[in-house]
């Protein structure tokens, strides 16, 4: 009979874990930051809504570590055999996904705030200044490194698994 | 390369002048300046300061037109995407007639929106009015009846927590007769009819207006409260219509537009040409123009002056003096050069490195995004649309550029295997139930390796073509030892320490360079220090340096990030639309599913490549030599927005 306790001893539960994990706080960092320049965007736009398209530009930015989250969580679902519902993972190797997700969520969570908060101040210069609109988005690009990163070694951490 | 500039003085006889300016705003070849900072002060001194220019007329006149423009805007039809702008010769342009048109058409548009605002507010008053007056609907007196020969009607509005209650207790503790009446209630507001004796009017009136009612007003009304909100609704109706007309005739002079673009464009023109007539110095019978022209475009302004009675002199700018910065490059490279002003131009003293910029930009751009599909789309649209669609020259420029960044994403797509991610094993698969195998070189998701050394690879180069720039520039300024140290030594022990790694002869000779470089180093880099002891820690310090150069071969694997990033996107949206099967629904569902989703990776994963190619470029790259600072060169030429001014030959 299966009680509560089996889970830990169970590799798939790891593994469905790393999926929720990435995919979870990833998407999570990405909603606030393209959320943080959204309400920003919105104060130029009432002023002159001919600005659509370069506050969207800045705004799609930080959406980025959501994406890289839920490539993650893909990988592993294709890897682990997912999509096909046959999984049969070794507690080992069902902690190892897990600990591969772990960086391109908890860094994708804190970064891609935080890049939202760069490109949200970047759209003060799109009010200001729209000929000079790539400047922020470089600087929003300098935050991003640190998720590309993250996505970099959790997709080659996932890729060496034997499965 | 950074053209080479010169200053440029026109003397001209004054009453000419102006005639010359619109030449030269024709030539387009000038950055007109103040005299006063090009000359020498001594000669300034001699000569009578420019008047200020006056444009008030002008920009009164264009915030008219605006204004017009603005408001038959919603009835005229929009521009398609692929309408080009009416070509106007300049003479045409510049035709007064224009002007005394537009004027006309101006009055006739501000005399119309100015009815309707007026309408529109006598609309709203009365429809004030009978707002105000629906409480009272239920009240059947006539205005005219309401005062007879002995008694009174008044209206009031009470507030809660007051009632109509408090009222009547008033009137009977103070022993006044009156009749009182609830008419309607609805929300906080009481309406209350009151009836009393003319001879009590005062007392009651004070009785009332202790509980803070207002009175309501019936002065100048005529019959039922139910009458006049009939009367109001006719009112209402018939100004809506007359509003609707109006309206009409607004959308009757719609076609109006195009004479109303290009007479803004016509003050827009003028105004140009009378801002390069300011700050002239003069004597009495001769203007002094001034500013920067390009060497290569002496010819073409001399030229066109040969029919005025002037003399153009032209002047080397002193050796430190900054001059503005024009970029010249073939047609290939010239595109790339926006990166560059992005950032900052380059000092009028330094070097254009366009060439660079643009190679590597290409490289980075194609293996970032790395799939043929999207490069054929990027390359198809960028190009063409560059050449046929009548978007601004910036906009051209950023499209050529994508464009010619789309072959290199073309070119590794077909290195990667990826056509639209794996589409065509994932078709034939789904559909055909056949398997098809995409040749490819590399296959990234399999090697990841391999890509991420590659792309450090790139990364090294890049960044010592970087230092060989700085080298070239520190030797071009005579310090060719400096070169050595700074960057030849950097060379030596950066490509020694990698090869220590290395067996046999290959580690013995990186071991010899690493530590020739690392001593080269400890010795040179602190020359410039005063004392011995801070040449030496200078030194020792400068080879702290190598972490960053470590730190910035490894921003490099962003390359393989964004390029897996790409590749697996495109591959999910395959499986997606693949996921419903081989029928009807399957086969429409792809399409959808195909279109889209392929749309939205092109779109994000196109910024990506772009803003990360660029960051490359600055933070990387621009890092090792770069000298901004460069003011751009920016001539007095025709701008407009609406027509097109066709070139003169």
């Amino acid at each position: 009979m299966e009680t509560f306790s089996t889970l830990f001893t169970n590799g798939n539960f790891y593994a469905y874990l790393g999926v929720a994990i990435a995919v979870v706080l990833g998407g999570m960092g990405s909603a606030k930051g393209v959320g943080i320049v959204g309400e920003a965007a919105s104060g130029v736009l009432s002023e002159d809504p001919e600005k659509f398209g370069q506050c969207l530009v800045l705004q799609a930015l930080p959406g980025t570590q959501g994406i890289y989250g839920f490539l993650i969580g893909f990988i592993i679902m294709l890897n682990t055999g997912m999509m096909g519902g046959d999984v049969q993972l070794s507690v080992g190797t069902g902690a190892a996904i897990l600990v591969a997700s772990l960086p391109v969520g908890i860094v994708g969570l804190i970064s891609g705030i935080h890049q939202g908060r760069v490109s949200a101040a970047g759209i003060k210069v799109i009010a200001k200044k729209p000929d000079q609109v790539s400047k922020p988005m470089v600087s929003a690009a300098l935050v991003e490194t640190y998720a590309i990163l993250a996505f970099l070694i959790s997709m080659l951490l996932i890729f060496n698994i034997k499965m | 390369m950074i053209e080479k500039m010169e200053k440029l003085y026109i003397y001209s006889i004054r009453n000419q002048s102006a005639d010359i300016m619109e030449e030269v705003l024709k030539c387009g070849v000038v950055q007109t300046e103040q005299t006063l900072s090009m000359l020498p002060e001594d000669t300034a001194k001699v000569l009578a300061p420019g008047e200020s220019l006056d444009l008030s007329g002008e920009e009164a006149l264009m915030e008219r037109i605006q204004e017009s423009m603005a408001a038959i805007r919603p009835f005229s039809h929009k521009k398609g995407l692929f309408s080009k702008r009416t070509e106007v010769s300049y003479e045409d342009l510049t035709d007064d007639q224009i002007l005394v048109d537009t004027l006309e058409v101006c009055d006739e548009i501000e005399s119309v929106v100015r009815e309707i605002s007026d309408k529109n507010k006598e609309l709203r008053n009365i429809e004030f009015r009978r707002a105000s007056y629906l409480p009272w609907k239920s009240m059947e007196l006539a205005a005219e009846d309401m005062e007879t020969e002995t008694c009174g009607t008044s209206c009031y509005i009470l507030q809660e927590p007051r009632t109509i209650e408090d009222i009547r207790a008033a009137a009977a503790e103070k022993d006044i007769a009156m009749y009182a009446e609830e008419v309607c209630s609805e929300k906080e507001n009481h309406y209350i009819a009151v009836i009393f004796y003319k001879r009590d009017e005062r007392k009651a009136k004070e009785a009332i207006s202790v509980f803070g009612a207002r009175e309501f007003s019936v002065d100048g009304m005529k019959g039922t409260f139910c009458d006049n909100i009939s009367l109001c609704d006719s009112e209402i109706s018939r100004l809506r219509a007359e509003i609707e007309l109006k309206e009409k005739s607004l959308e009757q002079m719609a076609d109006r537009m195009d004479g109303l673009q290009m007479a803004s464009d016509a003050i827009k023109v003028r105004m140009q040409a009378l801002s390069g007539q300011e700050n002239f110095m003069h004597t009495d019978k001769v203007d002094i123009i001034s500013g920067w022209i390009p060497s290569e475009s002496r010819e073409a302004l001399s030229g066109r002056l040969e029919k005025f009675d002037c003399y153009c002199e032209y002047a080397e700018p002193d050796e430190d003096e900054d001059f503005p910065v024009k970029i010249k490059n073939s047609r290939i490279v010239e595109p790339f050069g926006a990166i560059t002003e992005m950032y900052s131009l380059p000092n009028p003293h330094s070097i254009d490195t366009n060439w660079a910029i643009g190679l590597f930009f290409f490289i980075f751009f194609g293996m970032m995004l790395s799939d043929a599909g999207y490069g054929l789309i990027l390359t198809l649209g960028g190009l063409l649309g560059a050449k046929y669609l009548d978007v601004g020259d910036g906009m051209k420029r950023l499209m050529r550029m994508i464009g010619i960044a789309g072959i290199s994403t073309i070119f590794w797509g077909a290195l990667y295997g990826s056509w639209f991610g794996d589409v065509v094993p994932t078709v034939a698969e789904t559909f055909f139930g056949k398997s098809v195998e995409i040749p490819m070189l590399i296959d990234p998701l399999n090697e990841p390796m391999k890509v991420l050394i590659m792309s450090c690879i790139f990364g090294v180069i890049h960044l010592f073509v970087g230092m060989g720039i700085k080298a070239y520039i520190m030797i071009r300024r005579g310090d060719i030892l400096g070169a050595v140290f700074d960057v030849g030594l950097w060379y030596v022990f950066l490509i020694g320490l990698p090869m220590l790694l290395a067996p046999g002869v290959f580690g013995t000779v990186g071991k010899v360079m690493s530590i020739v470089g690392a001593a080269g180093l400890v010795l040179t880099q602190g020359r410039h220090k005063p004392t011995v002891i801070g040449k030496i820690t200078s030194g020792v310090m400068s080879l702290y340096d190598v972490t960053s150069y470590f730190s910035d071969v490894l921003s490099y694997s962003r390359i393989l990030a964004l390029g897996l990033a790409t590749g697996v996107i495109a591959s999910v949206v395959n499986i997606l639309a693949s996921m419903a099967g081989n029928n009807i629904i399957g086969i429409i569902l792809f399409i959808v599913i195909f279109i889209f989703g392929h749309l939205l990776n092109l779109a994000i994963n196109a910024l990506g490549a772009y803003v990360h190619s660029a960051r490359l470029q600055y933070v990387e790259f621009f890092g090792k030599y770069y000298e901004g600072g460069g003011v751009k060169f920016n001539p007095l030429k025709i701008k407009t927005k609406y027509v097109k001014v066709t070139e003169e030959k």
